[in-house]
């Protein structure tokens, strides 16, 4: 259901008002305007209450309604701990210390195990783990798949950084021969570096990712070609990039501490889908997303676009989508005054 | 069906600390914006109380102070929304590298966007200034 009053107080309207008002209060103390003054000034603090209320609502409040699971992490190391890292072997090849943090689903901690592992310079950090696995601790569970940056299955935090594990070259992240493995924490977790995406899933499907045509005998019984200029094509191709790997929404920090907001890869689609030329559903699609956990709980810190290893920019593709909306509803008060 | 057993490690304040090892400037944006809400309500409080307890105005105005450099990377990323918007997210925008450069050789570039919000905080920071120098001294 949308809620018509979401993009009125949001945190754009009061962060364009609050500064223009505090600008206009001393431009008018300093020009001895008394009267002038005070109206600036009361209006800047208003403008201050609206925006502190909206924004605890949106970040205090919306985070305090999750309990989340507390994770307390205790070391654990193999035998292996303490061993010098970094030293070339006879192949050319190097020892690389894997701190890697895995949760264990009993204790309900993460627990970090460390392996020495035997690298070369192609090798990239999936390579390491299943080397690991194969040879040293067949216990250790992840998900990956094609190997080589297509299907997005192993994503996984390396020294910090949300990333796929299969793009990442050992020796380029390992800091004193030591590379930190952990999973992603902006998803729920199962086991070790598995996480759990079902809820990534079903926020992916809020957002119907889906093309919306209303000439349904043309889609039953199709006659002709949806053709697009190179121009349509442009205005959603890069979003379209998207391979679900969930690194977006692991860096979220609005993920991280309210985990009801819809998150940069579902809204990155849904711009993908309203940009669209071929697309009918326009305004449903805005009116769908014009909710506090939907386009306005995303305070644009960017992370998601750091870490997308395709190049999607969420944060672009939810600025784009706040000012569609915005840019709507302007246009509808318009047509309700006429 | 089977049962997932989950645990999520969401919901607290202090996931933020995560953004430090990858993005110190989203962390800086996100731990200010923090302390502006509350800021911001203390203000309003403070500045209705100073009706009927004049002397409170300064504390209004030693918190306006506070609030304008808690502004700065929440004006900062705003700006940098409006001119990625405006430049097709050609400037601050991290969209695919070929699709970027298919991008910049099929179009006219437009120049400006990549400055303007470095010009306007500095706006911004010289309103400090006049506020300062203006309203408290």
């Amino acid at each position: 259901m949308k809620e018509s009053w979401v993009s009125l107080p949001t945190i754009y309207v009061p962060m364009a008002g609050i500064p223009i008002l505090l600008f206009l209060y001393t431009i008018s103390v300093l020009s001895g305007l008394q009267l002038i003054s005070k109206i600036f000034l009361t209006l800047s603090m208003v403008g201050l209450l609206v925006f502190g209320v909206s924004g605890f609502r949106d970040v205090y409040i919306g985070s305090l309604l999750k309990k989340s699971t507390e994770l307390k992490r205790t070391l654990k190391a193999n035998k292996e701990e303490g061993q010098s890292n970094i030293k070339p072997t006879s192949t050319g090849a190097k020892l690389i210390k894997f701190n890697v943090k895995r949760f264990n689903p009993e204790t309900q901690r993460l627990e970090e195990s460390i392996y020495n592992v035997e690298t070369d310079a192609f090798s990239n950090v999936l390579d390491g783990l299943l080397k690991i696995k194969a040879e040293t601790d067949p216990t250790l569970s992840m998900r990956y798949s094609c190997r080589m940056g297509i299907c997005g299955s192993c994503g996984m935090v390396i020294n910090g950084k949300p990333s796929l594990a299969c793009e990442n070259n050992v020796w380029e992240n390992a800091k004193n021969g030591e590379i930190s493995i952990a999973p992603m924490l902006g998803h729920p977790l199962l086991k070790d570096l598995v996480t759990d995406f079902d809820d990534f899933f079903e926020k992916h499907l809020f957002v119907n990712p889906y093309l919306f045509r209303n000439d349904l005998n043309e889609k039953y019984h199709p006659t002709k070609q949806y053709e697009q200029t190179k121009e349509e094509l442009d205005k959603f191709l890069p979003f379209s990039y998207c391979i679900m790997c969930g690194l977006c929404v692991d860096a979220c920090p609005v993920v991280n501490t309210n985990p009801e907001f819809i998150g940069p890869q579902a809204l990155s689609q849904a711009y993908r889908y309203y940009a669209d030329s071929r697309d009918e559903a326009g305004e449903a699609r805005l009116e769908h997303l014009d909710l506090l956990k939907g386009v306005w709980d995303c305070e644009f810190a960017a992370s998601c676009s750091d870490v997308c290893p395709k190049g999607v920019d969420p944060a672009f593709a939810i600025q784009l989508l706040k000012t569609e909306i915005i840019k709507n509803d302007l246009s509808r008060n318009k047509d309700i005054k006429s | 069906m089977e049962n997932k057993k989950i645990y999520d490690f969401r919901g607290k304040q202090t996931n933020l600390e995560r953004q430090l090892a990858f993005n110190k400037e989203g962390f800086i944006h996100m731990i200010f914006y923090r302390v502006l809400i509350i800021i911001s309500i203390i203000t309003f409080f403070v500045f209705l109380l100073s009706f009927w307890l004049v002397e409170l105005f300064t504390v209004v105005v030693y918190l306006i102070i506070i609030i304008w450099v808690l502004f700065i990377p929440q004006l900062f990323a705003l700006l940098k929304g409006l001119a990625m918007i405006g430049s097709k997210g050609i400037e601050f925008g991290r969209l695919n590298d070929s699709y970027i450069s298919a991008l910049k050789t099929n179009k006219k570039m437009v120049f400006g966007y990549a400055l303007f919000p470095y010009l306007m905080i500095g706006v911004w920071i010289f309103g400090l200034g006049l506020f300062i120098f203006g309203v408290v001294i």
